[in-house]
């Protein structure tokens, strides 16, 4: 079978959302995503007059906004459900703090740039985001224009075509990539880092600094640890397993094989994060990388306004409410195998963002958000994982 | 301790056996496009690079009456996913390690994947060494930065089972599978472990618990 550049249709252009991605993905087809996209653009109409008349209220500008009301209930509301396309980047960078920011690190970015140029980029660094440039967001037109219809119908990709295709995305993306490296000698590159910087850069009109300084806020912030070259995204893993233990034990009772594991292993292996249960390891691309690739776009845009809002707890929130949707199917699985498939194609269909941003409805699971809610969930969580992990997990 | 295997009995007396795959080798050496091959039997000239890992499953009929299923975790190839790595490789049966025959430095770092496999995993794993990007090589021999009598040389001596493969023509990927499929224990071992529990409907299998115990295979 030939890869897709190859295949019959290829004398059509490729149909892409709003946001220049393929409409197209494994797990969601054109006309699935052409019948959600009808009512759901609507919808988007419906919001966009009801943003206007909240930025009205409060004296604000709706021609490329770059300042947003302040946060309330209300606000807290209007974004769960939706900030319009075209000013998200911006409402991102402004509920992020990230005027602030900028001011505060005012010529960093720059600076850093220049030590890019001096060679200050360890080769290992280097090296992994040369790797990864061509392979992130491969599927979105500023990434990976489409070719002529000449050279699509040839096979492959001719080499000097493929040296020529470089974007001024993905350039913006290696020096900001580069920068952060530098800047954050904890972290340095790791993979993951390109697809948040390529989509804050998509989302902030490729500003370069911004998209640096929201990188900083995530990493260092949301994620603290996650991305280190220490890798503490088990950490993040071993919250969530407790959480879906506490909040939804028929869950659990599927996923845990920690038991078997261990009986398996030996005891002497079993501690840390050996004792996660199998299928967490569907789970770390969705702290990692903030859902990119696990969730359809337009369901990552949503979750990232809400995140952006009102922070890292959105991401928990988020991972336990797919556990949620996935219930039923979870549960009516027999086998491990299907269990690890499934809970990784649940967020992968789950195109409509608004099911998502509703889970859970005011419920006995509501325990499990206000848990969410404290201030620093992750900071304590962190804590008290490491004193109990080996019971925890 | 024997492998995690799931046999059932089919109409016939067929075998049907399960087994754990993990794929392991250093980024952008072709780790995904070789499971995209071997399980879609598709190919991206552009793939998104692996965050974690990705699970898939294949099933290969080895002859009439025996059938292998696979588990496979794709992982992602960066050196420091390697702290999670433990996570991806208990209990697997067998892992392919990758290489990109055109980077020098990436068989370096699967001979460091065998070696921790062999120290670190189930004792019985079945390891495939692939050398992957035969494509590249075939179109420019310049291009070869490891010559196969070397790999070959060192996969004999780590008792390993060896090809050259490429995701982009589909050399070598089926064969690949198929011949780690034909080095498992297909006839050994008990059922897989599956979490003891309420199952629904008649169970066939004889049970885990009390009839692994002296092989050792419980997982």
């Amino acid at each position: 079978m030939a890869g897709r550049g190859m295949t019959p249709d290829a004398s059509l252009p490729i149909p892409r959302d709003r946001y220049g991605f393929k409409k197209r993905s494994q797990n969601i087809t054109v006309e699935e995503y052409d019948k959600w996209n009808g009512p759901y653009t609507e919808y988007l109409e419906r919001r966009k007059v009801k943003w206007v008349a909240l930025m009205k209220q409060y004296g604000l500008s709706t021609e490329n906004p770059i300042r947003f009301p302040p946060k309330s209930d209300k606000v807290k509301r209007f974004i769960r459900k939706g900030v319009p396309p075209e000013w998200r980047g911006n409402a991102w960078f402004w509920y992020a703090g990230g005027p602030a920011l900028l001011a505060r690190h005012h010529g960093l970015y720059w600076d850093l740039i220049e030590r890019v140029h001096n060679g200050e980029v360890s080769d290992t660094d280097r090296d992994a985001i040369e790797r990864d440039l061509n392979r992130t967001f491969p599927d979105n037109i500023k990434f990976k224009p489409d070719l002529p219809m000449s050279s699509r119908q040839s096979s492959g990709f001719p080499a000097d075509l493929k040296a020529d295709s470089e974007t001024p995305i993905l350039r913006a993306l290696r020096r900001v990539l580069q920068a952060f490296a530098i800047h954050n000698p904890h972290i340095g590159y790791c993979q993951s880092l390109n697809f948040l910087a390529g989509f804050l850069l998509l989302f902030l009109d490729e500003d370069e600094e911004k998209a640096f300084i929201m990188l900083n806020k995530m990493t260092n912030i949301y994620l603290p640890g996650t991305h280190g070259r220490v890798l503490e995204a088990n950490i993040d893993i071993g919250v969530l397993m407790s959480c879906v233990r506490e909040s939804m034990p028929a869950i659990w009772a599927k996923i845990d094989d920690t038991e078997d594991i261990a009986a398996s292993t030996g005891s002497s292996r079993s501690s840390g994060p050996a004792r996660l249960p199998t299928v967490s390891l569907s789970t770390t691309a969705w702290f990692m990388s903030c859902f990119l690739g696990s969730l359809p776009i337009e369901t990552v845009v949503r979750v990232w306004d809400t995140l952006f809002y009102e922070g890292s707890r959105t991401l928990f929130r988020i991972a336990l409410a797919i556990f949620k949707l996935g219930e039923p199917e979870i549960r009516a699985v027999h086998d491990n195998s299907e269990v690890f498939q499934i809970v990784q194609t649940i967020p992968r269909k789950l195109i409509d963002a608004n099911i998502l941003m509703q889970t859970p409805k005011r419920s006995r699971d509501a325990r499990t958000v206000d848990v969410q809610k404290d201030p620093a969930p992750k900071s304590r969580f962190k804590r008290s994982i490491s004193r109990k992990r080996g019971k925890l997990v | 301790m024997a492998s995690r295997v799931q046999q059932g009995g089919r109409p016939g007396g067929s075998r049907f056996s399960q087994f754990k795959l993990v794929l392991l080798g250093e980024s952008a050496v072709g780790k995904s496009s070789l499971v995209l091959r071997f399980v879609k039997d598709q190919f991206d000239d552009y793939r998104e690079s692996t965050i974690g890992a990705a699970f898939l499953t294949q099933t290969i009929a080895l002859d009439e009456t025996t059938t292998v299923k696979f588990e496979i975790w794709d992982t992602a190839g960066q050196e420091r996913y390697k702290s999670l790595a433990p996570m991806y490789y208990r209990n697997a049966n067998c892992a392919v390690v990758v290489y990109d025959i055109s980077q020098a430095s990436s068989l370096d770092k699967a001979k460091a994947w065998v070696k921790e496999l062999q120290r670190q995993a189930n004792e019985n794993i079945i390891i495939a060494l692939a050398g992957n990007k035969l494509d590249l090589v075939t179109e420019n021999p310049d291009k070869r930065a490891i010559p196969t009598a070397d790999a070959e040389q060192y996969a004999k001596e780590a008792g390993l089972l060896f090809f050259e493969t490429s995701a982009k023509t589909s050399e070598n990927v089926k064969e690949l599978f198929t011949a780690i499929a034909k080095k498992l224990p297909l006839d050994q071992g008990g059922p897989r472990n599956i979490r003891s529990g309420p199952r629904q409907g008649v169970d066939l299998r004889p049970e885990a618990s009390s009839t692994v115990g002296a092989s050792g295979c419980n997982c």
